[in-house]
């Protein structure tokens, strides 16, 4: 059950998060949702030699999605590769090419989105689903999966690789994905390749959801000065430790944050593990308020851990946990108690000698299997 | 219903499991003092069970002192804040002081903590209006 202080913060951190993912129902519709758009347009997905490709990219992608509150809505990022040289194209006549087809699907296609124009993208409205669209050419410097984007603000060419970054991200967690599937596939009598790699979460993914979700509390009031996700996850990405435990995972990570942000020439720097130019904290350059910001939040995260992790009685440890996770902590403390019980009703909690100390009678306490009761109680 | 265990059979029961605990047999009382600790980030209580031998064991808390908010009573306690842990029935003195009221208290202040980390839900069952059964 929980043998460890770590595993049961471990477990209150995972169930906040948890209430902020995009639920599988949902991934399945986004899925659909983007499908329906790809089949219109005629495009391949992936890695397909196709004239037109669309494929998601950003925390869709990554398994990192949170949201700003339960039931809130999904912010889904897709790219479209057009396979059109840059010398025979404009940036304008890109996004004015994707905004074209995009209107046509809007207009043929019976329970239709709104569509929207942004700098860089379009963006479809379906209710819950915010759909951005990315326009985009295929980078003939930086093949296979290297890509150009149009920016309204920029006169060149934006360099990006989404599947770069995401298989990079992959190889950060390798290991226990590939565990956790078999684990999965083994649970439901199938084969690992029919375990979809969606359904697979790794304790880095999460652990990228839980500094997310403490960013954005934190930063609420100050939307001006919030680091972006890409920014984040590069860093919980390099600084991941390889536990196992999510609590363990994150106050690992948490003081090394700043160890990662590097120097080059007097600027801070961190560079796209994948296009060592990119770098995610460009805006710092322009405005360092961003950079005292995010060392301030990278320092009030690893205190709100620590210090919680030094409380004692589980009432106290959610108090200060929810001081930086917010009330969905409460939420995952119930749930906490629900396990207890479920295990007693199961017949397999166990009580230990010496302490009393309750965990699961298949672990490795020793100790008296609860008998089954019923709390009662005039009040 | 077994045989009604002896107060020396209740003793020995606790001593083998609680070798630190505090026990005391007088001619119509059994007295149990130890301290508890739940779960990993639980506080360690201090609890007294007090037995006479006939009726349902009386337990407290002895320290640190429950907490409840000032608007709400504990859940699943009886006067003076002794702790109710099962229903009539479902203990007898037949039963084993040891495995049965010692893991139940533990698992009585468990959810206790959780109790007032969410304002006031119960997770760990029982009969009351407004438990989660």
């Amino acid at each position: 059950m929980f043998d460890s202080a770590e595993a049961q913060l471990a477990a209150l951190l995972q169930g906040t998060v948890k209430q902020l993912d995009i639920s599988p129902d949902h991934y399945r519709e986004a899925v659909n949702k983007y499908h329906q758009v790809a089949e219109f347009l005629g495009a391949g997905d992936e890695y397909e030699d196709a004239d037109l490709l669309i494929y998601p990219q950003g925390s869709f992608r990554l398994g990192t999605v949170v949201l700003p509150a339960p039931g809130a809505d999904y912010d889904i990022d897709l790219v479209l590769r057009v396979a059109i040289a840059k010398e025979a194209t404009t940036q304008g006549e890109l996004k004015v090419l994707a905004g074209q087809r995009l209107t046509e699907f809007v207009n043929r296609t019976s329970g239709a989105p709104s569509l929207e124009e942004g700098g860089r993208c379009w963006t479809l409205l379906w209710p819950r689903f915010h759909v951005d669209i990315l326009p985009s050419l295929p980078n003939l410097e930086n093949l296979p999966t290297g890509i150009l984007l149009t920016d309204r603000d920029l006169r060149f060419w934006q360099w990006s690789d989404p599947i770069g970054f995401a298989d990079w991200f992959h190889s950060r967690m390798q290991d226990q994905f590939v565990r956790q599937r078999k684990i999965l596939a083994a649970e439901r009598s199938t084969t690992v390749d029919d375990v979809p790699q969606w359904e697979v979460k790794t304790t880095l993914q999460q652990a990228v959801q839980v500094l997310k979700r403490h960013r954005d509390l934190h930063f609420a009031n100050q939307l001006h000065l919030r680091p972006p996700s890409i920014l984040v996850t590069t860093l919980v990405g390099l600084a991941y430790g390889g536990h196992d435990d999510l609590f363990e995972a994150v106050i690992h990570i948490a003081p090394r944050l700043t160890q990662f942000v590097k120097d080059r020439n007097g600027v801070g720097w961190i560079a796209n593990p994948v296009l060592p130019e990119e770098n995610f904290a460009d805006k710092w350059r322009t405005n360092p308020a961003r950079r005292r910001a995010f060392e301030r939040w990278a320092s009030k995260l690893s205190k709100d851990l620590e210090e919680a992790a030094a409380q004692r009685g589980l009432d106290r440890v959610v108090a200060r946990l929810e001081d930086g996770f917010g009330d969905g902590v409460r939420i995952a403390a119930k749930d906490l108690g629900m396990t207890y019980r479920s295990g007693r009703e199961a017949g397999v909690l166990a009580s230990a000698g010496g302490t009393g100390f309750l965990a699961s009678a298949t672990g490795g306490t020793k100790g008296a299997r609860v008998r089954k009761h019923n709390f009662f109680g005039r009040r | 219903m077994g045989n009604r265990l002896t107060f020396a059979q209740q003793a020995l029961g606790l001593q083998s499991r609680f070798p630190d605990a505090l026990i005391e047999i007088g001619r119509h009382k059994l007295k149990f003092v130890a301290d508890l600790t739940p779960s990993p980030l639980s506080e360690t209580y201090s609890v007294r069970i007090e037995f006479d031998g006939v009726h349902r064991p009386v337990i407290k808390v002895l320290s640190p002192i429950l907490r409840h908010p000032p608007e709400r009573d504990l859940p699943h306690t009886f006067e003076e804040d002794a702790l109710c842990l099962h229903l009539p029935g479902e203990w007898n003195t037949s039963d084993l002081i040891t495995h049965t009221i010692v893991p139940w208290t533990v698992e009585w202040l468990l959810h206790y903590e959780i109790w007032l980390a969410t304002e006031g839900t119960w997770c760990g069952g029982g009969h009351e209006p407004g438990a989660l059964n």
